[in-house]
This record gives structure tokens, sequence and C-alpha cells, in this order.
């Protein structure tokens, strides 16, 4: 049963966020007997509210609140993720890959590279094994736990057939956290092609349908939809005590809180740690190292597409299940430091129409547009270096409907995203030439669907904002349950590993709670 | 499939009945003193329409679709627009945009290419002709598939032209 908490028992952990991160924490935590509160800022959706249909369904989900981009970063949308219950998981991908052993220790790997903050992460390939287990068992991520992998789509047999011809070997139809049979009370894919749109039918894995609904079903979880966070309350002791929200017709409540875990995805979880700022903090909290909002990182991404020999039909079919993994290692032979990976990929007639060709029109335009059911693509997701420069920061002026300052997120590519980039624009390129593509294009600028690293992790306090557990040095019972985590980004789909972190976080939360040290 | 020229000039005849037609329609029969109807000039409506079709130039598709675009555009009213139709009104001169020969209208166009006009224009016309099922037909594109049960019964892995796979 729901729980109703009193906005002043303080025995409550308040959890910001219903997301891969907020969503994980709730459902461990509750499941552990644990008063949760959790806030999140938008609605909370049904399954009948997820229809087959791309613009309608961007336009319900996303958070289309005012964040100015800077830079590469495009303004109006510099980042794209979910506002509501269930967080970006509702339109992710649900790829589901786990970082490779050498992208947790990408210094010690790479070596320094120029305007950089390269460094390894807290943890190891090792430490982090157990959590990955129990997040794809937990996911049913297929390719894992005996769970058959999806059957591959006519857009995978071209993006493999193309691959081969490259000479690229590892190839298969990824680790989906999309069910290719009936498993935990999801249905099988009924291969819509609409999965980033939501899963309609529940059978691509969300905390909205998945986790929420466990940490309901015990006695333990208070969640408040339509609750937007303005201000993280601290006492005389440096320590969280109070998170402050306005609700839907914007009365604003205080609620007490022990903990308070702060997964509110990088813009806002950058936001709200810098506007609760104090006398005691003056450049907001967690922040003595000033790396909050620093080292952003949205992934090296580019979409590559060809108009091939025949009909492929790509939008049939689970639109992101295929992967190549031959150039996840770091090799400079290639011109560059670390990996990356190509996954399947298929877009709707607007988005190609809108972007196949930059501002493209005309007659010739509309011919290369009805060929549309010929096309075949995939998209590359790159290591992408760290760097001061690339922050999300608070606007001095402008503010929000709260009354908030709008936040800028700064980005621009550094030379070794470049140099990846080109390098795997080239071998795509190649890949579907070698099929006899007619034509081929690239596409890149688009609103970040991966977002990291602005409250890395680290060992030391003065280059890092939280331990291992996400716990912030500087306020111990101030945690970051998201993927501003990250201490460098490595080539894999981001969900996965904030989901195996935060079922590490809840862990290590639970036993600091149950003796009393928090 | 290439569309030809003579296609296209239907097309922008078809654009034009329609649009004379809704301005007909909200026009009164003559006035007081018994007089016809003074003649239609071209609407702000019908111009833009005929920009959604250079814009995104399919024969195939219903001229109701355009006179959409160009109605929607018009109705926003916005300076962007107001400027673009200035431009287009005097590169045509004389002469009706409706009216003007294809390569005059593509310069006129070219020209205002990088504007904000262009890119509202634009915009429009994607999200009105993108949308529609007809477009869908004519593209290939299967639009919502739940209600068929998606793909999995539906050729989801089907596929021509391939050579056979080791």
């Amino acid at each position: 049963m729901p729980a109703n908490f009193a906005l002043d028992d303080d025995s409550v952990v308040v959890i910001i966020g219903s997301g891969a991160g907020g969503g994980t924490v709730s459902q461990q935590l509750t499941a552990r007997g644990i008063k949760v509160v959790c806030l999140e800022a938008g609605p909370r959706r049904g399954l009948g509210d997820i229809v087959n249909n791309e613009p309608e369904m961007f336009v319900k989900l996303s958070w289309l609140d005012r964040r100015i981009g800077e830079g590469y970063a495009p303004d109006g949308m510099p980042v794209w993720s979910v506002k509501g219950v269930g967080g970006t998981t509702t339109h992710w991908t649900a790829c589901c890959p786990r970082l490779h052993d050498f992208e947790f220790k990408s210094l010690s790997t790479y070596g320094e590279l120029a305007d950089c903050n390269l460094a390894d992460w807290p943890l190891s390939l090792d430490d982090m094994a157990p959590w990955y287990d129990i997040a794809e068992d937990m996911l049913g991520v297929t390719g894992t736990h005996g769970i058959e992998r999806l059957p591959p789509s006519a857009n995978f047999k071209v993006m493999e057939a193309a691959a081969r011809k490259v000479g690229y070997s590892d190839i298969d139809t990824y680790n989906m956290a999309i069910n290719s049979a009936p498993r935990n009370g999801r249905p099988a894919c009924l291969q819509m092609g609409f999965c980033n749109s939501g899963c309609a039918i529940n059978a691509k894995w969300t905390t909205l349908f998945n986790h929420i609904p466990q940490a309901e079903a015990t006695d333990y979880y208070d969640l408040r939809p339509d609750s937007m966070v303005t201000r993280i309350v601290t006492d005389d002791n440096g320590r969280a005590s109070a998170v402050r929200y306005r609700d839907k017709d914007g009365a604003e409540h205080e609620q007490k809180a022990r903990v308070v875990c702060v997964a509110a995805n990088v813009v806002e979880t950058t936001r709200l740690l810098l506007n609760s700022a104090t006398e005691r903090f003056p450049n907001g909290l967690a922040n003595s190292s000033d790396q909050v909002g620093r080292n952003y990182m949205r992934h090296v991404m580019g979409m590559v597409f060809g108009v091939m020999p025949g009909e492929v039909n790509w939008y049939k079919g689970t639109t992101c299940a295929g992967v190549i993994r031959d150039e996840i290692k770091h090799d400079t032979s290639r011109g560059f430091s670390g990996g990356f990976q190509y996954h399947l990929l298929a877009l709707g007639p607007e988005y190609i129409a809108t972007n196949l060709v930059p501002n493209g029109w005309g007659k010739d335009y509309a011919d290369l547009l009805l060929d549309y059911d010929k096309l075949s693509g995939v998209i590359i997701t790159g290591e992408d270096p760290p760097q001061q420069s690339n922050r999300i920061t608070l606007h001095a002026t402008e503010k929000d409907q709260h009354g908030l300052p709008v936040p800028i997120v700064s980005y621009n590519k550094h030379p070794n995203t470049e140099a990846m980039l080109q390098y795997a624009y080239g071998r795509a390129r190649s890949m579907y030439e070698a099929l006899g593509a007619t034509r081929t294009f690239t596409h890149e600028g688009f609103g970040a669907t991966h977002n990291m690293g602005v409250c890395r992790m680290g060992a030391d306090p003065a280059t890092s904002v939280c331990n291992s557990f996400g716990q912030t040095h500087d306020i111990p019972n101030l945690f970051v349950s998201d993927g501003s985590l990250f201490t460098t980004s490595g080539s894999a789909n981001p969900t996965l590993t904030i989901i195996s972190l935060m079922l590490r976080q809840a862990d290590y939360l639970a036993s600091e709670l149950a003796s009393g040290a928090l | 499939m290439n569309i030809t020229s003579l296609q296209r000039r239907r097309m922008l005849l078809a654009i034009s009945h329609i649009a004379l037609a809704s301005s007909l329609a909200a026009c009164s029969d003559g006035d007081s003193a018994g007089n016809a109807a003074a003649p239609v000039a071209e609407t702000d409506a019908a111009l833009l329409a005929a920009v959604a079709f250079d814009l995104f130039p399919f024969a195939e598709l219903p001229a109701a679709l355009y006179a959409q675009a160009g109605e929607r555009l018009a109705a926003a009213g916005s300076p962007a627009v107001a400027y673009g139709l200035v431009q287009l009104r005097a590169a045509a001169g004389e002469t009706p945009w409706l009216e003007l020969e294809e390569t005059s209208r593509l310069a006129a166009l070219t020209a205002l290419q990088g504007t904000p006009f262009f890119a509202a224009a634009r915009a429009t016309a994607l999200e009105v002709l993108f949308r529609a099922p007809e477009t869908f037909a004519l593209l290939g594109y299967g639009g919502s598939a739940i209600e068929q049960g998606g793909y999995i019964e539906r050729g989801f892995a089907d596929i021509s032209w391939l050579p056979a796979q080791p």
C-alpha cells in the first residue's frame, strides 16, 4: 500500500527523482523496510498514456522547461530527459552494456590527455560485477542469465552484413532490457519499433511500471508526483535536514529528512545543489571541490545512415537491438584514446525529414526522402573526455516559473572526440558503402540522452564530489543517486551502470542507517 | 520516383483552388448595390501553402495537406512570417506568387534560407506533412503498430536483397 508520511517525520529518506537512480534506490530501501518519500517533479503516467506516436510522446514525456545550451549543446534542448515518474527510463533505448574494465581506469590506461580531467573510478569492474549481475537479472537483460537475445530485424541484418564486410565480428542483437519472452510479469516484445517513445506494452523495462509499483507494494513508499524540489535545507551542523518543494498548485512544503538522495539527472541535480547554497556553503552544497556541474559528459555521439539498395523498413522491430563491439578498446593507432560502440538505430519520418540533410528542402530532397524505406542506421557512443569547461551552471538573472535560475549547459567537443567521430563516421560509411549504399549521411548535435559526470565519484574530496557510494564528501547524509556520479563516461549506455551503482548505494545506505552511522 | 514539373504545376493549381475556395467561402456575395464581389486577391495562406510545397514537393500528396500547412503558418501571424510574405511578394513583383515560374519561386526562397521565416515555414511544413497518414503511406512508413500487434508477425525481419550470410 502506498504510504503517507508526515512532513515533519525526520526518519524518512527523501529521494528526489524517480528514474533509473531514484527508482532503484526507492525500490531497494523500501524492500528493506526503510521509509522513503520520493519527490518527482513530473506527473505520473499510466500505460494507456503511451501511444505509438513519436512527436506526440516527445512532447508528452520530455523535460521542456527552459534550458540554455551553449557551444555544441543545442540551445532549446541541450539535454533530452524525461519529466515524470520513471524519469528517462520511460524513453530510454534499454541498451544495457557493462562498462569495460579499462573504462573504469581511463587515466591509468590512456595516460593524461591535454585539457582533460581523466581519472580512474574509485571502484573497478570487479567491484561492480556482483551489482551488474543483480541488475541484469532484475531488468531481464537479454544475453545474460540464460535470457535469449532478441531476434534479428531487417535493420539488424543490414548492420551485421555491412559490419562484416569491413572486418567487424563482435556483433549481436545486444544486451537489452526488453523481453524476448514473457518474464517477471512483463510480456515479450512485439517488434513495434516505438521503444524510444515509451513501450506501450511494458516489454521494455522502466522504473515507472516496475520499481515504483514494487516499492508501493511495501508499506514504506510515499511517492509525490508533480512536486518540484526547490531547495535542500541544511542545519547548523551542516547536515541535510529537509527538502523544500512546490506541489501542483504551487504551494510550498518542507519535508524533513534523515537522508537526502538527489537523483534528478545532471541538470536538475546540479541546479539543486548550487541553488541550495548557504552562508556555510556559499558555492552550493557538496561543492568544496568546485566540481559540481563540471566534467559534464554526454558521450561522443553521432549517427550514420545509409540509403541501401533495397527496402529495409528500419522502423519495424526493436529499435536499438543490435551492437558492434569491435571498437570498444584503447588503441591509439586509430588516432584517439578510448573506445566506442555502434548500436542499431531507426528514426521516424519526421525526424529524418527534419535532419537527414540540415535544412534540406526542394525536389532533390523530396526524392531522397522517398527512399525512407531503404534507410539503415547506427549510432556511435564513445568515451567523452571530462573537461572543467564542460559544465552546467546557473544563469545570473534569468529565472524559471518557480523563480529558480535557468540552467546553462555548456559543452564543446574535445579534440579526442573529433578524432573519434571522424574515424567512426568513416568506418560506418565504409560499412554501408561496402553493402551497396547509394548514399550515406551523418548527423550529430542533438539533445543529449546520455548525461554524466557533474558530481563525479573519487577518493579525493579536493577533486571529486562523492565517494564510491555516491555519498557526498562534504555532507555525509547527502547522496547523489544518478548518472552525475560517473567519473568518466566509457562507451556504454549509462543506465545499467547507474542502476548497479544504486544497488550498491542502497546496500551501503541501508547498513549505515541500521548501524546508526546515518 | 521523379515527379515532373507538370505534376508540380498541377499541385500549385490545386493549392490555389483550395485557397480560393476558402477565401470565397469567407466573402459576402457582392455589395448592397447588387454588384458582383471583387476578385479575391491571393491570400497569405495560399502563398504559404505554395511555399510548403516548394519546400517538400510531393505531387502524390493531397493539395489539402499543403493548404493546411499554409493556413497554420498564416494563422501563427509571427513577425518572421510577415517578413517572409513581404520579401516573397516583392520578389514576385506584379505576378501573383502562385502564377510565378518555378525557377523564380525557388530563387526567391533560396535567398531567404537561414532567415527565421525559412525556419518557421520549414518547421510548420514538416509538422503538417510528416505526421499525415498520406505521407506515411507514400514513404512506406507503417505508423502506429500496436493495434495490429506490432511487426512480430508482419515482416520485421524480412529482407529480400541481402546476400546469404555465413
